[in-house]
């Protein structure tokens, strides 16, 4: 029988979607760098917790179901864009900074996210959570369903990626063309 | 433990998140004794925080609070449409929920349907259907009258629910589309919670249908499909559970 309406643990579905969808948009624009996939992404995410949320037997986990949920929908529609590739006309050439500081302190959040962007894509959900949210590495290897190990040394090695694209960054505002781990 | 021991291991150190982590406390105690290290760390947890501060800058759209609960999925099961008064009376109930709109937006839910018209690409989809969320076309607790709704609907309704399948509670179901072929989904759910789905389409919409009425079984994800062919419909069967489970409901 469904239990769903009748687990006093489940918060409320509205009160739910209040406390989370901010840190849960964040998380999923860290990973898209578009509005439009960060939303559809985000409400996804809710749309699975309500098919399917009342499977989760521990209330104190809804957090980290929800972002592993969204990290999962994540994987699944870049699946699905390999099968389907998708160009957006509008954005083509338009990945590149043009801002003009090479001080980590005087970036702005979008030159971040086009660093994070560069740097390899298997530390870039990691890394997004290592800087975003309060998670424990143990919470984070929840999320992301690898070993805590795997996380932390995914971490360290995209953090120093990271630190290479972030002074790469040159003073014509422009990162240099190496990527990934290139260095 | 020396210097460079200690700042590998505060690397992954977080200031205010990773006090407590036990990992960081004897590379943390190191600082207090080596002013070149505290330095370091400072650095470190400087750079750690105007990164961080940066990425939660990301600007959240306003509307999107609105947006998740005005477009929250319907929910077929409703404790009441199970009660004993409710069910003498409610079996009539049916309602079709902005059927046009419904069927119109099921193609826009970041699902591209797969122009390939094998069976493994029609079953990929169907479950990604099934797992990703949608909403319930018809709410009813009848297969019967699930059966009415696709039939004047124009839907696959002349086929042959398994044994297994009727004595699950019906959810309700949808009237969808694959590569322009009707597909009629059914939406069940069993006695330990497990939700089942039935998709029914024309054997003609696949080119390479199952042949078989003996059901296949094959697992996908967290899911087990059963599929087979009889007369002109394909069927597929999708469940959240193994295959024991599936082969209960054949």
């Amino acid at each position: 029988m469904n239990k769903r309406r009748e687990n006093p643990t489940n918060p409320d579905f509205e009160e739910l979607v209040q406390r989370h969808y901010r840190g849960l948009y964040q998380f999923a624009f860290s990973l898209t760098r578009k509005e439009a996939e960060a939303r559809d992404l985000t409400q996804q995410t809710f749309y699975v917790w309500a098919t399917k949320g009342h499977q989760l037997r521990d209330a104190s986990k809804v957090k980290t179901w929800l972002f592993s949920t969204l990290h999962h929908e994540f994987l699944k529609s870049k699946r699905r864009q390999t099968r389907f590739p998708h160009v957006d006309l509008a954005r083509a050439g338009d990945d590149m900074p043009t801002v003009s500081s090479t001080i980590a302190n005087q970036l702005d959040g979008s030159t971040v996210l086009q660093a994070l962007a560069r740097v390899e894509e298997i530390y870039q959900a990691p890394l997004a959570l290592f800087y975003l949210e309060d998670y424990s590495y143990k919470e984070i290897a929840e999320i992301l369903e690898v070993p805590i190990g795997t996380v932390q040394s995914r971490i360290a090695r995209g953090r120093a990626e990271l630190r290479k694209v972030l002074n790469d960054f040159g003073s014509d505002g422009q990162f240099q063309s190496r990527r990934g781990s290139g260095g | 433990m020396d210097s460079q021991q200690a700042k590998r291991v505060l690397w992954l150190y977080r200031p205010g998140v990773d006090d407590a982590d036990p990992q960081f406390a004897e590379a943390l105690a190191q600082v207090e004794h080596d002013p070149d290290l505290q330095r370091w760390l400072d650095e470190h947890c400087a750079e750690y925080t105007a990164l961080r501060a940066k990425l939660k800058d990301i600007r959240v759209p306003a509307d999107l609070p609105d947006q998740i609960l005005g477009e929250r999925p319907v929910d077929a099961p409703i404790p009441w449409w199970r009660s004993r008064l409710a069910l003498g009376t409610a079996a009539a109930v049916v309602v079709v929920l902005l059927l046009h709109s419904v069927l119109f937006h099921h193609g826009q839910r970041g699902h591209v349907p797969n122009p390939r018209a094998t069976f493994a690409a029609f079953r990929d989809d169907m479950v990604y259907y099934a797992d990703a969320g949608y909403k319930l076309d018809i709410k009813s607790f009848s297969l019967d009258e699930l059966r009415q709704v696709f039939a004047s609907n124009g839907w696959p309704s002349d086929y042959t629910v398994p044994p297994g399948l009727t004595e699950l509670a019906v959810r309700g179901g949808c009237l969808t589309k694959w590569n322009e072929h009707k597909v009629s989904m059914l939406c069940l759910t069993a006695a330990n919670d497990h939700k089942v789905w039935l998709f029914v389409v024309a054997r003609s919409a696949l080119s390479d249908a199952p042949a078989q009425s003996t059901p296949k079984i094959a697992t996908q994800d967290i899911f087990c499909t059963a599929s087979w062919s009889e007369s002109n419909k394909t069927y597929l069967l999708v469940a959240e559970g193994d295959e024991p489970f599936v082969r209960s409901l054949l």
